[in-house]
């Protein structure tokens, strides 16, 4: 059988304040999942990731999250100009700890319907967090282009990696 | 593959996972009401199926369910974590004669919102054990939404050759675009 789950590009941070800005997406795949090991340099413990599509910094965005830092709770958000994956640790956190966060996007290439995506993010700092989120992109648009990182869609550690892999499907 | 140019920082090559197959996929023209994989190979150690779907079911919501081999019998058990974004919950039932992979968007949500979810199956093919599915996903529409954390038993020790989901409203079907993609991974 064919390949069908491959990465498409690895990039890890140079210095410290870059982000991730993965262009010319190809529309091969049925799914996106991009895996980010990260921590970021905003002088806080912890400071949210997020991203955007096809640089698209409209209200377009929505999400719903379940999370816990020793006690379960859910929000949700409507009218955000980023997707959310919840809280990476940042410069103020222990040195050397940096956080994963796993999203997946599904149905990235169709343009018939908005496009979901499924997030889970671990934080280990002095307060631990897990994650998982929804996020909506309202948009039937093809996702050619995914930009993300903490404060500013960039702020992250030198050696922060990511990594964009594609899901074939039959 | 070569590095996909505008990375801003340095690119590097990673391992392509051989371990991963597609076994089927169904895409829903609007008309169809039942997914079924069928005649699953016994040649993996794990299934994974990608479900991205939406119920025609006039309500703003729907549940996916899935059933294997057929067995409609009080045969299962569940558990859900799930989150509504204004509080979290945890629940079990049991018996079940369904699993639920989860909460979908249905016609009289958000236009063009669809659920997502992604469920292992665990040792589909062992003929010791119980089986045991894990889900996660959920659907957002801006202003509303679930996020759902499922586990669930099949109290079957038959290996596992076919997989039916439906949406828990009867006989509603899947929105034109919703997608299943069934996957093999393959153990060492």
């Amino acid at each position: 059988m064919p390949l069908t789950y491959e990465p498409i590009a690895t990039a890890t941070i140079a210095s410290d304040g870059q982000g991730w800005d993965f262009t010319s997406i190809p529309s091969t795949y049925t799914d996106l999942r991009l895996v980010v090991y990260g921590r970021g340099t905003y002088a806080s413990t912890t400071f949210g990731g997020s991203g955007r599509f096809n640089n698209d910094s409209g209200t377009n965005y929505s999400y719903t999250r379940l999370f816990s830092d020793g006690s379960a709770q859910s929000q949700r958000n409507a009218n955000t100009d980023t997707f959310n994956v919840g809280e990476l640790p940042s410069a103020n956190a222990t040195a050397n700890v940096f956080g994963q966060a796993v999203i997946d996007i599904f149905n990235y290439a169709n343009t018939t319907t908005y496009k979901t995506l499924l997030v889970r993010t671990s934080t280990m700092t002095s307060t631990s967090y897990t994650f998982t989120y929804v996020n909506l992109w309202r948009s039937t648009a093809a996702i050619n282009r995914i930009t993300f990182g903490t404060a500013g869609l960039n702020s992250m550690k030198a050696g922060s990696m990511a990594t964009l892999y594609g899901i074939k499907a039959a | 593959m070569a590095p996909i140019l505008g990375i801003w920082a340095s690119a590097q090559s990673a391992a392509a996972i051989t371990s991963y197959e597609s076994i089927a996929t169904f895409t829903s023209s609007g008309s169809t009401n039942l997914i079924q994989f069928t005649s699953i190979p016994s040649t993996y150690t794990h299934l994974q199926l990608r479900i991205f779907a939406r119920s025609a079911q006039a309500a703003s919501t729907d549940t996916i369910y899935f059933r294997f081999n057929g067995d409609s019998t009080n045969n299962y058990s569940r558990h859900l974590l799930s989150g509504d974004g204004a509080s979290a919950t945890g629940t079990g039932y049991y018996p079940e004669n369904v699993i639920f992979a989860g909460t979908i968007a249905a016609a009289s949500s958000t236009a063009s919102a669809f659920g997502a979810y992604v469920v292992d199956i665990l040792d589909y093919t062992n003929t010791n054990k119980n089986k045991v599915t894990r889900s996660l996903g959920g659907y957002d529409a801006n202003g509303s939404g679930v996020i759902d954390f499922r586990s669930a038993n099949w109290g079957s020790t038959t290996a596992i050759t076919s997989i039916t989901l439906a949406n828990y409203t009867a006989g509603a079907n899947f929105a034109n675009g919703s997608h299943f993609a069934l996957y093999g991974i393959k153990g060492a």
